[in-house]
């Protein structure tokens, strides 16, 4: 039997339980928009000479996009209550539209009860879209509190202004003051939900919440200054309508993008310039007029144009330092990730700058920094075709079609690519910047590759050419033997044969001699030969090559030997660095001979763990490394062959101590 | 006396056979280790003397030289007399001192009596060694080495005894009186530590085979 296992549906249940409440909700509002619009058409028919019909063309034209954005975000995104918010947001100032529309043609103090706090939903949409967006009211119980207390407050003040509208309350326009803050205070306290979000949450939501805050940071500026325009006797219609075009533009356009399309831009830089800009200007407008006033009031017998003049010399003097510590103060506070993440980059470029990091480590940093373990960062070498790590292991080339690519480019010269595992608009951005940054690093580990790679060729190249010259040796040497020697001796025995058989006369019997005679030192040469292209005695292997060759000097030499099979032919050993050890043992010993004065020398072979160590020592005079003797030079052509096949060579010579050379294959 | 002869060169080889041939051998000629093998198959010996170039095919290396042990594993006591470019004796260091075995420089067979000479006594089972290879056979190796005994005349006829050489042919060689080698021969047993052994064959695989023991080139 299966076991039981928890199903989708049963899963999905409790993130759906909003489901039919957010639909719902979302159609009772957009029925609200539709019903609102209905009214004010029926108000205008029956009262064309009170009711403005511009409000209904507002409700029907204007709020349309809005109500349509948030019905399509409720269907396209049935879980989030952002949908509802934002039809919210239409639907209430239809509501406030409405209110006026009936106040005018009802009339009296019933009438001016209706239209007087109407304009109050103008922005309660607005809160509670900033309460819930974008995942809904945030946990905690006074939280859940902040949407019916912002409700309550708004709704108060609406009936407030109403009953003084109506005539009711009468006091002096000062006193409202307190209930205007409330909304202020109301309205703050729905932004809170944004801040706390754009803290703690996920980098989504961050993101999400910037791209909120970048389109509604102009609703409390501008409702602010409606309210100033207010007090200063201007009309409510001309007084609110900025915040209403913010409201109705810049919020559902970037709440649009902040659902639907969050990773398009760099909000968090675009915030975080706006924010730079903002403070920038009002603090120089700021400084402006301090440094009017200041001139004006402090200096004597000066006029406006002349503060004006000192106070823009001190607004353009102070403008550019002041934006930029705007910007870093703005980047530290609204883009943190990006300013840690170039912080971090930086500070590694310095310790590669200062040789505290290698910059083989590139990759590594990449993909830390970046937050992406499946990043590889690829380099072209210089000269050389295909991709390499920064390791120096060859990569393939990477699909074309691939959408995590990004480019490396220096001075014009395509030096590699870096491939993202975790591809996103904002993800390829940032990665763009942090190869920009690690420019240096990368193309040190890009030359140190190059220069491996090099000089591993350059090694590889010289044991093939080493290879290939021992092979030709011993097939030189095969050739003499085999082909030129026993060809002439076949000839000697014709000649021989013809002295024997010929009946010659006596003088061309000794001519005929004679040339045999020179074939057989002809041969004899030609054996010499071959044995200083390879000595042929190295088919027994090196040990008993070396033996023959010890046994043939003036000395008595001892041969050891360990982990080679002396009978075998080179044991496990190849050409190239058996003949290398017997050529270093001949040098040697030929050197010993020569110049050491020596009574006896000693060859010690062994082949331990692949590796051929032969060493060859004399109790004679020394002095042979520094060259004081004849002995140097013979060795330097030793030390050539020995490093041609990438081994070692150690002389050891003290005056007066004899000699020890030893090689290492 | 049959003889076969392996060489793989085929102007050496032709020399080689009418050399033979004119010495009144019956000779045959084979141009391989393989055909070697081949040509003498377990049973009755059917020739005299094998004479083999050490590099042959199929390898070219020592092909001719492990056919001819086997082939002296084979028929026991065959006679072998192995012809080589160049000096070889770690090859051939256990094969010196035994009976019917020769070894030979290629250059050789320019002196066309000596070497016929040599493929006789080798055939008869006595041995033949190249100059060379005694060369390096009787020099000495040690300090306690007794070989440092030996006066040089002393070593001039051990090295032509060490070639297998008869008493009468090494005082002819050394324009001496045959007694005075015998004397010599003597001496140098004595030196040697050896025990006198009579008749040719066997004073000689005697030295070879105290020789090879105290040294040999392998």
């Amino acid at each position: 039997m299966l076991a039981r296992v928890p199903r989708g549906p049963q899963v999905g249940q409790h993130g759906r339980v909003a489901l039919p409440r957010t639909r719902a909700l979302t159609v009772l509002l957009v029925v609200g928009w539709l019903g609102c619009a209905g009214v004010q058409l029926a108000l205008r028919a029956l009262a064309p000479d009170r009711v403005d019909g511009v409000d209904a063309l507002l409700t029907l034209v204007a709020l349309a996009p809005t109500v349509l954005l948030g019905a399509l975000l409720a269907v396209r995104r049935p879980d989030s209550p952002v949908g509802p918010a934002l039809t919210a947001l239409a639907a209430l100032p239809a509501l406030a539209f409405t209110l006026q529309a009936a106040g005018a043609v009802v009339g009296g103090d019933l009438g001016a009860a209706l239209s007087s706090g109407g304009w109050v939903h103008l922005v309660t949409g607005f809160g509670l879209l900033c309460q819930v967006f974008p995942d809904g009211v945030l946990p905690g119980a006074r939280w859940r509190l902040l949407p019916a207390a912002f409700l309550a407050v708004a709704v108060s003040l609406q009936v407030v202004l109403g009953l003084v509208g109506a005539g009711v309350l009468r006091v002096p326009p000062a006193v409202l003051l307190p209930g205007y803050l409330a909304l202020l205070l109301a309205l703050a306290a729905s932004v809170a939900p944004l801040v706390v979000r754009h803290r703690r949450g996920p980098p989504r939501v961050r993101r999400q919440v910037g791209w909120l805050a970048l389109g509604a940071s102009s609703v409390p500026v501008l409702l602010a200054a409606g309210w100033g325009a207010q007090l200063a006797g201007v009309p409510a219609g001309p007084a609110y309508l900025p915040v209403l075009a913010a409201l109705l533009l810049a919020v559902p356009a970037s709440v649009a993008v902040a659902v639907l399309r969050h990773d398009v831009l760099d909000v968090d830089r675009l915030l975080g310039q706006t924010a730079a800009w903002l403070a920038t200007a009002v603090t120089a407008a700021a400084v402006f007029a301090v440094g009017v006033w200041a001139t004006v009031r402090l200096v004597p017998g000066q006029d406006t144009a002349a503060g004006a003049a000192a106070g823009a010399f001190l607004a353009a003097v102070g403008l550019l330092p002041l934006h930029r510590r705007a910007l870093a103060v703005a980047g530290r506070v609204l883009d943190r990730e990006r300013t840690v993440l170039h912080a971090r980059l930086r500070s590694w470029v310095h310790d590669v700058r200062d040789g505290r990091a290698d910059p083989a480590g590139v990759t590594a940093v990449l993909r830390a920094v970046l937050d992406d373990p499946d990043l590889d960062l690829l380099l072209r070498l210089p000269g050389g075709d295909g991709l390499v790590t920064p390791g120096g292991a060859s990569a393939g080339e990477p699909p074309g079609g691939d959408p995590g690519l990004v480019p490396l480019r220096s001075h014009g010269v395509d030096v590699g690519v870096l491939r993202l595992g975790r591809v996103g608009t904002r993800r390829l951005r940032v990665a763009r910047e942090a190869v920009l940054e690690l420019g240096l690093p990368i193309e040190l580990a890009r030359l140190q590759v190059g220069l491996r790679a090099a000089l591993t060729a350059v090694r590889d190249s010289r044991a093939r050419l080493v290879g290939a010259a021992a092979a030709e040796r011993v097939r030189l040497e095969r050739d003499l033997h085999d082909g030129a020697q026993t060809d002439l001796l076949a000839i000697g025995m014709a000649l021989r044969r013809l002295a024997r058989t010929g009946d010659l006369p006596a003088d061309e019997s000794v001519e005929l001699d004679a040339a045999v005679h020179g074939i057989e030192q002809v041969v004899a040469e030609l054996r010499r030969l071959a044995h200083g292209v390879r000595p042929a005695r190295l088919d027994d292997g090196l040990v008993a090559a070396v033996r023959e060759l010890a046994a043939a000097g003036p000395l008595p030499v001892e041969v050891v030997a360990a982990g080679l099979d002396g009978a075998g032919p080179a044991g496990a050993v190849d050409e190239v660095r058996t003949t290398t050890a017997y050529f270093v043992v001949a040098e040697a010993l030929a050197n010993t001979y020569k110049h050491a004065r020596a009574d006896r020398a000693a060859v010690c072979i062994e082949h331990v763990g692949g590796r051929l160590r032969v060493q060859v020592h004399d109790d004679g005079v020394g002095g042979a490394g520094d060259g004081g003797t004849g002995g140097g030079a013979v060795l330097r052509t030793v030390r050539d062959r020995v490093l041609a096949v990438g081994g070692r060579l150690a002389v050891d010579s003290p005056a007066g101590a004899g000699t020890t050379v030893t090689a290492e294959l | 006396m049959r003889v076969l002869v392996a060489e793989d060169s085929a102007l050496f080889r032709a020399g080689l056979v009418r050399l033979l041939a004119d010495a009144g051998h019956e000779v045959t000629a084979v141009p391989d280790a393989d055909r070697l093998r081949a040509a003498l198959p377990p049973g009755p010996r059917p020739v005299d003397l094998v004479v083999a170039d050490v590099r042959m095919p199929p390898s070219m290396t020592d092909d001719g030289m492990q056919a001819a042990r086997e082939l002296r594993a084979r028929h026991p006591g065959l006679p072998v007399l192995l012809l080589s470019q160049h000096v070889e004796t770690g090859h051939v260091a256990d094969l010196v001192g035994e009976p019917g075995f020769g070894y030979l420089l290629k250059d050789r067979v320019l002196h066309e009596d000596d070497f016929l000479d040599a493929v006789g006594r080798v055939a008869r089972g006595g041995s033949a060694l190249d100059p060379l290879v005694v060369a390096a056979l009787v020099r000495p190796r040690r300090d306690d080495d007794p070989l440092h005994r030996l006066s040089p005349r002393e070593r001039d006829v051990l090295e032509l005894v060490a070639q297998g050489r008869s008493n009468a042919a090494v005082a002819s060689a050394l324009v001496l009186a045959e007694r005075t080698v015998e004397t010599h021969m003597r001496s140098i047993f004595d030196k040697l530590g050896l025990v006198e052994s009579p008749g040719s064959h066997r004073r000689v695989l005697a030295v070879l085979a105290h020789l090879t023991r105290t040294g040999g080139g392998g």
